[in-house]
């Protein structure tokens, strides 16, 4: 299965806006497998269930999504901001090794997982030795 | 090895700011600090970190946050693998304006929140123009 790693964001206004200064959240994720499955663990601390949505477009399985603080103006504000928040988006090549019809996710103490069935040609088989 | 994270105060404020690092023993969660009328509120992300895992101790000034973030058991084949896992702390300094006897602790959505109240006398002093 194939990570995409990085977000592609498509300049709106290219180059006037300084990206640089700009902080992009990228959940980070697990991937991991076992005889029947494929397992992706994403860690969404501080997002809200219904802030989290998970398709499958054509090839690909895309969660994404909103991290929203609620950093107001109000009082005397934040003294310290290491969280980021905002939209996110993490999509993964799913090939023929994944049952589409399989998909499930949980969400639990801010960790979202994703559990698929691999198909009966993916899986690993075991070749007795004929002779 | 503890370090010196700052060689400034980073706020002009009766609460500094995390200025200890926890050198290589550990990990160290993204946290917000927020100042409100009554309270401060400090928030860690600990996302997949078990309630029971995590300790939140005052101790001479100093508040500190510490436990473990444990991988979840099974014997599976990693593929890919962003996350953090072992033991993690975050130490600040409590400044005078915090009633270090009324924290409180609430853990929600992978996220701990700390309310750290503000102490009355130093919320409302005023200084008199002789």
């Amino acid at each position: 299965m194939f990570l995409t790693r990085y977000n592609q964001r498509v300049p709106q206004n290219f180059p006037w806006e300084d990206y640089t200064t700009e902080r992009t959240w990228i959940p980070a994720i697990d991937i991991q497998a076992d005889d029947g499955n494929y397992i992706i663990t994403a860690e969404l601390p501080g997002v809200e269930r219904k802030d989290i949505e998970i398709s499958v477009e054509g090839d690909s399985l895309l969660i994404k999504g909103e991290k929203k603080l609620n950093r107001t103006e109000q009082n005397d504000g934040f003294l310290m901001t290491e969280r980021i928040a905002g939209s996110f988006q993490r999509s993964f090549h799913l090939g023929e090794q994944v049952d589409r019809e399989s998909i499930n996710a949980t969400f639990k103490d801010g960790v979202l997982v994703v559990t698929m069935r691999k198909t009966e040609d993916s899986r690993r088989k075991l070749i007795d030795i004929a002779s | 090895m503890w370090l010196t994270r700052h060689n400034r105060n980073l706020f002009d404020d009766e609460w500094l700011n995390d200025p200890i690092r926890h050198g290589h023993c550990c990990f160290q969660p993204r946290a917000d600090l927020e100042k409100n009328e009554n309270d401060y509120r400090l928030y860690l992300e600990l996302p997949g970190v078990i309630k029971n895992a995590v300790q939140v101790e005052v101790e001479s000034g100093w508040l500190k946050i510490h436990g473990e973030k444990k991988r979840p058991e099974g014997e599976l084949e990693e593929i890919s693998s962003e996350r953090y896992f072992g033991k993690f702390a975050r130490t600040f300094r409590l400044g005078q304006g915090i009633d270090s006897d009324n924290i409180q602790v609430n853990f929600e959505n992978g996220v701990l929140q700390v309310v750290l109240p503000r102490r009355d006398e130093v919320r409302k002093r005023q200084i008199n123009i002789n």
